[in-house]
């Protein structure tokens, strides 16, 4: 069951200096139970993409066009306050710097506590919460329970506790507790242990899969790492300047990429099992989102290139497990096995 | 020949919130805490470890940005542990640093040219056009473009501008620099070459590095010999080929052992993660200072801090040292 599709999505930011086209026409699926790899370099549009899936996109950020449909209801249509109570409930997200997300003047345990009251019996009157009636045991249970299976130790203590007495990793795993408070359908999650230690990420990263597995939660997980994606996710789609540029299950990504940017970015992350191997370099940087190239985003960059990639950008081609933005795809086929499907 | 030896070195900041309780008190961040480092001219030094164990304030203790609080730096055969800031200045035409953030450490306010120029100035290498002329020949042995000079920093990607920091550094024409993490903020394409830069000018420039990273796969392709730092010691001290392919340290061992590749099949070694709260520096723990994670705690860990024993291979006659009780009977 396809739990979200997203079709066509184009998020555009007004600056003084033109309109940034930060995504341009994406069209990604997540099927109930999988994990999702969206991987990018910094300004190709993952997040901005992450934020759109949930409208929280402020001006001058504006979602020109698209549908997102989540679990039959179409996001795009409905007002804010209802896509509030999405939030949160049925999708929740998960920040990279915990440090930042959290409030530093309240304890741990009561801001896990206030998102569980808020989604199930709503606000509280202001008068309660001077009186310091608005604290509830089963609730307190509920956030203790969920601390401890994110592997916090002694969660009864830890719940008095502020964010700046938890470690970096700790806090992430509190951060991972709330977004699962609610027991979501889907959780975002923005490159969330792109700031740990390897010894702590790793951990964090086997933790988290068990969790969402046993949860039957589905996963975008969001991150320029690619052996993050190896180790967490079932699909990955490779985001480019704005463009999906392959997708398809981790394995056959991983083993056998198609387009030349996921072969050159495979290429270019060093190995510590693989000293003899020449680094791959990929020349010059990512284009500027003001001057967007008219062709193939990656053209410029791409050891492959040729004339025709400087026309326009390559619509998506089918192979068998796995889609690809790119020319060298089109040729291969013949038109037989593999059929063209719109951006 | 030594280019750079640390004897015995430590450095604490002391910690408390007020005045009177930090002269008073005698808790401190045992930052660095009796490292025995040296670093051969000509070669590439790793230091590696997690966020708090000490590499970065190692790092600046062998240039001198930091006083330590004990022991001894030589710099070329000369101690440098109690120079003046004013007699420093002049050693420091031979030392150099580059920096994490290369956003961060380029002035915003100066131009590309200005930021080159100043040290050459600074130093009395060479003045005016000559100046210039230097500056230039250094962007594009950085690989940027020499009428960059006029442009400021913001006007240049995350990359670039590690470009920048580098040929800042190397404007002097220094024998030693110290690179503090210098891709860790950067993207992996970028990252990539960036670290060819660091190789092509390693030999081009006769350098001798060090280069701090908590990132493994970073290390393994730019060093000759790794240091494994935890909570202000070094654990293990080898060539880069025995540190990577028979580690000894345990710790050295969780490390490898957690660090994740990019391939369809491998996973995450599960029995072999190690705990992950590294405990606090202000009270390390008694004995070895590792025990409290290490798969391989025995009882003696926990009362005495094992030596760093020295091994010379009897192969490739290459010596090595770890500390660790499993070796010290050996």
């Amino acid at each position: 069951m396809t739990l979200l599709k997203v079709t066509d999505l184009h998020t555009q930011f007004d600056t003084s200096e033109g309109t940034v086209r930060a995504v341009d026409g994406i069209s990604l699926d997540i099927e109930a139970g999988d994990i999702v790899g969206l991987v990018g370099e910094s300004g190709s549009g993952k997040s901005v993409t992450a934020r759109s899936i949930m409208r929280l996109i402020d001006p001058p950020g504006e979602i020109v066009n698209g549908e997102i449909i989540f679990d039959g209801v179409d996001l795009m249509s409905i007002k804010q306050s209802e896509i509030r109570s999405i939030r949160g409930d049925q999708v929740s997200m998960i920040f990279q710097d915990p440090q930042d997300a959290f409030n530093p003047t309240q304890t741990i345990g009561r801001q896990l506590h206030d998102v569980l009251r808020t989604h199930e019996t709503g606000p509280v009157h202001p008068l309660m919460r001077i009186l310091g009636r608005d604290h509830s045991s089963e609730y307190r249970e509920r956030v203790i329970d969920a601390l401890n299976r994110v592997g916090i130790p002694n969660p009864e203590t830890r719940y008095d506790e502020y964010p700046h007495q938890f470690s970096g990793g700790m806090l992430q795993r509190a951060m991972i507790a709330m977004a699962v408070l609610c027991e979501p359908e889907l959780i975002l999650a923005d490159e969330p242990t792109t700031a740990l230690d390897v010894t702590v990420e790793s951990k964090i990263l086997l933790m988290f899969r068990e969790l969402v597995d046993d949860l039957g939660i589905s996963v975008l997980w969001i991150t320029h790492d690619l052996s993050v994606v190896s180790e967490l996710c079932d699909r990955v789609v490779v985001m480019y300047a704005g463009k999906i540029m392959e997708e398809g299950p981790t394995k056959e990504i991983l083993d056998d990429p198609r387009h030349p940017y996921t072969r050159a970015l495979l290429e270019s992350v060093p190995r510590h099992d693989m000293p003899e191997k020449e680094l791959f370099a990929i020349d010059g940087s990512i284009p500027s989102p003001h001057n967007l190239p008219r062709g193939c985003r990656f053209a410029d960059r791409c050891p492959e290139a040729h004339d025709r990639c400087y026309d326009s950008h390559p619509r998506m081609q089918k192979t068998e497990q796995t889609r690809a933005a790119c020319y060298l795809l089109e040729d291969d086929s013949d038109g037989s096995s593999q059929t063209e499907v719109g951006q | 020949m030594n280019l750079i030896r640390a004897e015995g070195l430590k450095k604490h900041f002391p910690v408390g919130s007020d005045f009177v309780a930090r002269y008073l008190s005698d808790d401190a961040v045992h930052a660095v805490d009796g490292v025995d480092l040296a670093v051969e001219k000509g070669q590439t030094l790793g230091l590696v470890g997690e966020s708090g164990c000490g590499k970065s304030t190692l790092g600046r203790c062998l240039l001198r940005l930091l006083s330590p609080t004990e022991g001894r730096i030589y710099f070329d055969g000369e101690e440098i542990t109690s120079l003046s800031q004013r007699q420093l200045r002049s050693r420091r035409r031979n030392m150099q640093m580059v920096f994490q953030n290369p956003r961060s450490s380029l002035n915003p306010r100066q131009t590309v040219g200005e930021i080159l120029t100043n040290p050459i100035k600074f130093h009395d290498i060479a003045t005016g056009d000559e100046a210039e002329e230097i500056a230039r020949t250094l962007l594009e042995d950085v690989g940027l473009s020499s009428n960059h000079v006029n442009r400021y920093p913001h006007e240049f990607s995350g990359g670039q501008q590690q470009r920048i920091g580098i040929a800042r550094a190397l404007s002097v024409n220094p024998e030693f620099i110290v690179l503090d993490e210098p891709v860790s903020a950067l993207d992996v394409s970028v990252q990539a070459q960036i670290l060819k830069l660091i190789e092509r000018i390693k030999t081009e420039y006769d350098l001798t590095l060090v280069f701090i990273s908590h990132n493994l796969n970073v290390v393994r392709h730019v060093c000759d010999e790794v240091a494994v730092m935890y909570l202000g010691e070094i654990v293990e001290n080898a060539s880069v080929e025995d540190v990577f392919e028979n580690p000894m340290h345990p710790y050295s061992q969780a490390l490898l052992d957690s660090v994740a590749l990019p391939d369809g099949s491998k996973t995450i070694n599960r029995e072999n993660i190690i705990n992950e709260d590294i405990p606090s520096p202000i009270n390390p723990p008694d004995g070895c200072r590792f025990h409290t994670r290490c798969p391989e705690v025995m009882d003696v860990c926990r009362s005495e801090n094992p030596s760093l024993c020295a091994r010379t291979d009897p192969d490739t006659q290459a010596s090595r040292t770890s500390k660790c009780h499993l070796y010290e009977q050996i």
